[in-house]
């Protein structure tokens, strides 16, 4: 059994804002290793890209525990959501072997609140007139 | 467990088969450069030689199996004592053909008196004619040759991965690449613009001046079709000689038209022979200029089209050349040096290479890349139609048609590769920013100028643009998707006098995304400029910029965000 | 519809089970390639899930002790890419097990030293576009049908009467940019 949790609730942040949190878990086994992990990962029409930006490694973890944690929100890239291309954020436990984990979506941005991009028509080819938008 | 085809990263192997290969480049250009330094010294030798009298004892013209030679023999006198000179040229010189051996003939005539140089350290050593200095300049092309492989072994050796290396670094490794990739764009455009000028176009100009040229009576003396055997097929050329009078003095010609060189073909060659038999007495147009510039055939040879195969060579050149700058760089394609790059966890982080100030944009796509690459494309593919359209000849209606539609798709692409070419000579953009990056909500100051005539513009829109890339797989092929979620006109003019030059000031807004570049997904922002120009193809061009995250913007003093 | 509630999103796609025809299950599947000796192909036209099913067959390998390896071939690998193949397959012995994407893309010439270069891997399954190379282990085929369900799994609704086949024909049954079009259309 996983619980992860974020301090106050909290899943939208303002980059440079700490993310604090705190993880329980109980196995049967002690895992050979256990990361709390600050993930940014794309979604839509594209092939997914992602990448780990930070990770806290919790020494020697015991079959049944609960560890806080915390990381300070990057500059970027901002969670977004256009028309073929979101960025999410996420905090993920993860706990070997078994690869049991547990993830909250987060958001990171200016106002703590995710960019839509909006969509305008797309413009003409070359040789065309441009429109304003 | 999933793998990729992709190579891996360098391994000692790798680089041992990386090192073999620029040897190879290393050591046949040292080999030319051993030739052309022993020539050129020659050359440099001989002018360091005395201007000595001398006299013409005797001169003629020798024919040596395909070739000719001029023989002299001159006598001149050092220190009290005569010496008897045999030598015509020392160094670097074109080689003799049967006009210039006439030429020469002319011009050191038996019982005239000439200047030859004599070598005073050790007379008897003399030349009537030096070596052309210029030659010289060929022994660049074994440098270049030098300096790739070599450069290569070292570049190869030298390579740290790309996280054991500061980006600014690699930005500035970048710049020697460039001037190396410059380099041996040139070699490929002096030698594929030189020879398509030699095999292509001097003999088409030729023909054009000789259909003018008055017609003389002349007589075949021989005439066969020349085998040249080589080390996979045997070449052919017309091999005939002929005699014709100019002021009452004879000459000799060798020239049957003014296609150079030997090729495969045999058939067109044993026709001209056949029709060229030895004691014919036949018609010869010679150039009023100079008499001993003389051609039987005033018609290009069937093989004429394979003298544009240099130009392949030259295109590859100019790209090479042109893109240089992009292939220098080893970071992504921001502009400016400064970028947003992942990090080996994937993450995009800010990279800050102390650059600030005002920054010149590149263009995304190059001038001239749609040219090139169209008319490569368009050469090959109606290459293979005509010679298909040739192979076809008394064949029925139906394959014709069929062929037609080949034929027709190969015309329109040539009227696209015309198309861009005509693009080509369009006045270009230059971009101007007054920063290398800015964070949103922030503006940046951007100045337009054009190279060429901006007056042929009928009217000039700059935009701020961006948009998002999402690249994904589609089976065993892969798509990019693009959409555009701004698109701002920040000039837009029918004003002469406002076009040639201008700034305006781009506002980026503060609630949409910065750049982003991952592997698949990009956001990409850009200036784009857009000229029409009437009964013309118009100018697009699009210039990445750099947006940062709001954040940045203390990193950019001079351009806060609005807050 | 933004790309994050795009329900066509290339995550949810590459989510999607592959749905086998009647009769078939990853049971009967794993039986067939058993009797084939691990050595088969995989049959049928673009975007009608060869990949898909390549992918998902992994854990039903791993649970039989193999250990597979996936390799792609695009379009835009090169020749030398190709030729390299060979290499890189010589070096998966048992349990090692090939996985081949894209095997059509090979020419006679740079199959046959592939072919033998598997020869010592546990098993060699490729997928291709006709009956060729290797002992068909399953034809895959789609149909407006298998469109509909798709969409019902990913969406929770149904296209409009009729929608589903005239995409299905547009696309000359290639589920894949059928799917793709539908992204563009949640996406406005």
């Amino acid at each position: 059994m996983i619980r992860l949790g974020l301090r106050e609730d909290k899943t939208a942040f303002r980059p440079g804002e700490p993310i604090a949190g705190a993880v329980l878990w109980e196995f049967e086994k002690a895992p050979a290793s256990a990361e709390v992990r600050l993930v940014w990962f794309t979604r839509g029409k594209g092939t997914e890209d992602g990448g780990i930006a930070a990770t806290v490694t919790l020494d020697a973890p015991p079959a049944a525990d609960t560890r806080k944690f915390s990381f300070d929100a990057p500059n970027g890239p901002y969670s977004f959501s256009g028309t073929l291309i979101a960025v999410l954020w996420s905090v993920e436990f993860v706990a070997e072997p078994g690869s049991e984990f547990e993830r909250i979506e987060i958001i990171i941005a200016p106002d703590a609140r995710e960019i839509v991009l909006p969509r305008i028509e797309q413009p003409k080819a070359a040789g065309m007139r441009l429109q304003r938008s | 467990m999933k793998a990729s085809i992709s190579s891996s990263s360098s391994s000692v192997a790798s680089k041992g088969c990386a090192s073999a290969f620029f040897s190879i480049f290393a050591i046949a250009g040292l080999v030319f450069l051993g030739f052309i330094v022993k020539a050129g010294w020659d050359t440099v030798r001989a002018y360091t030689w005395t201007k000595t009298d001398c006299m013409i004892e005797a001169s003629s013209v020798r024919e040596k199996g395909d070739s000719v030679e001029f023989d002299v023999r001159y006598t001149y006198r050092i220190g009290g004592r005569n010496y008897t000179g045999t030598r015509y040229s020392a160094g670097m010189s074109p080689s003799m053909n049967a006009a210039s051996a006439q030429r020469a003939v002319q011009r050191y005539a038996a019982g005239k008196p000439a200047y030859c140089y004599v070598n005073e350290s050790a007379p008897a050593e003399s030349t009537l004619e030096r070596g052309t200095p210029l030659m010289l300049l060929f022994g660049l092309i074994p440098l270049v040759f030098v300096a790739v492989g070599v450069g290569g072994i070292i570049g190869v050796w030298r390579t740290k991965p790309a996280s054991a290396t500061p980006v600014s670094e690699r930005f500035r490794e970048g710049k020697g690449t460039m001037i190396g990739m410059r380099l041996f764009g040139f070699v490929f455009i002096a030698l594929g613009g030189g020879l398509l000028y030699a095999i292509f176009f001097r003999p088409m100009l030729k023909e054009f001046a000789a259909a003018k040229w008055p017609v003389v009576p002349c007589e075949i003396t021989s005439s066969k079709v020349g085998w040249h055997s080589g080390s996979k097929s045997s070449t052919y050329s017309v091999d005939v000689r002929y005699r014709y009078v100019i002021g009452g003095k004879e000459f000799i010609g060798t020239a049957y038209n003014f296609d150079t060189g030997t090729s495969s073909s045999r058939g067109w060659r044993e026709t001209a022979v056949a029709s060229l038999p030895a004691g014919m007495r036949t018609v010869c147009h010679v150039n009023p200029e100079d008499p001993l510039d003389a051609v039987l055939s005033v018609k290009g040879s069937p093989d004429r089209w394979f003298g544009l195969i240099p130009g392949l060579f030259l295109i590859v050149g100019l790209i090479i050349f042109f893109k240089a700058p992009s292939m220098g760089r080893t970071g992504s394609a921001s502009p400016v040096g400064l970028t947003i790059t992942s990090s080996h966890a994937g993450l995009p982080t800010l990279v800050h290479p102390g650059t600030t100030g005002e920054v010149e944009l590149k263009q995304a796509t190059p001038p001239g890349c749609a040219f090139a690459a169209l008319t490569v494309f368009a050469l090959i593919w109606n290459g293979f139609v005509w010679f298909m359209v040739a192979k076809m000849k008394g064949e029925g209606w139906g394959p014709h048609l069929f062929i037609g539609i080949f034929v027709l798709a190969g015309l329109a692409m040539a009227g696209a590769a015309f198309y861009q070419f005509l693009a080509l000579f369009n006045p270009r953009p230059i971009l101007t920013v007054s920063a290398p990056a800015v964070p949103l909500g922030g503006s940046l100051d951007v100045r337009w100028r054009f190279t060429g005539n901006a007056r042929r513009l009928a009217r000039l829109t700059v935009s701020l643009m961006a948009r998002e890339e999402a690249t994904y797989r589609r089976g065993t092929t892969t798509s990019t998707d693009k959409s555009v979620f701004l698109n701002t006109v920040l000039i837009d003019t029918a004003d002469h006098a406002q076009m040639p030059g201008g700034s305006v000031k781009a506002a980026i807004p503060r609630d949409l995304i910065h750049t982003f570049t991952a592997k698949n997904n990009k956001v990409i922002w850009m200036l784009r400029v857009h000229g029409d120009i009437p009964k013309w193809p118009d100018v697009d061009a699009e210039f990445p910029i750099t947006v940062l995250p709001r954040e940045a913007a203390t990193l950019f003093h001079e351009q806060p965000p609005d807050t | 519809m933004t790309a994050r509630e795009n329900p066509f999103a290339t995550c949810h796609l590459e989510r999607i089970p592959f749905r086998f025809p009647a009769g078939m299950s990853w049971d009967t599947l794993l039986r067939r390639l058993e009797e084939l000796n691990w050595c088969a192909s995989i049959v049928g036209g673009n975007g009608s899930g060869k990949t898909t099913l390549l992918e998902q067959i992994i854990p039903h390998l791993e649970a039989r002790g193999f250990q597979p390896i996936l390799f792609r071939l695009q379009t835009e690998s090169g020749m030398k890419e190709k030729d390299r193949l060979a290499d890189k397959f010589r070096e998966v012995k048992k349990p090692g097990f090939i996985l081949l994407d894209g095997a059509e893309q090979l020419s006679t010439r740079q199959w046959l030293p592939i072919r033998g270069a598997a020869s010592e891997a546990g098993g060699f399954i490729v997928t291709v576009h006709r009956t060729s190379r290797l002992p068909v282990a399953l034809e895959v085929e789609t149909s407006s049908k298998l469109l509909k369900g798709l969409v019902e799994s990913l969406t929770g609704g149904a296209l409009p009467d009729g929608e589903a086949e005239i995409l299905f024909h547009r696309h000359r049954g290639n589920l894949r940019d059928c799917l793709r079009e539908l992204y563009d259309r949640w996406a406005g």
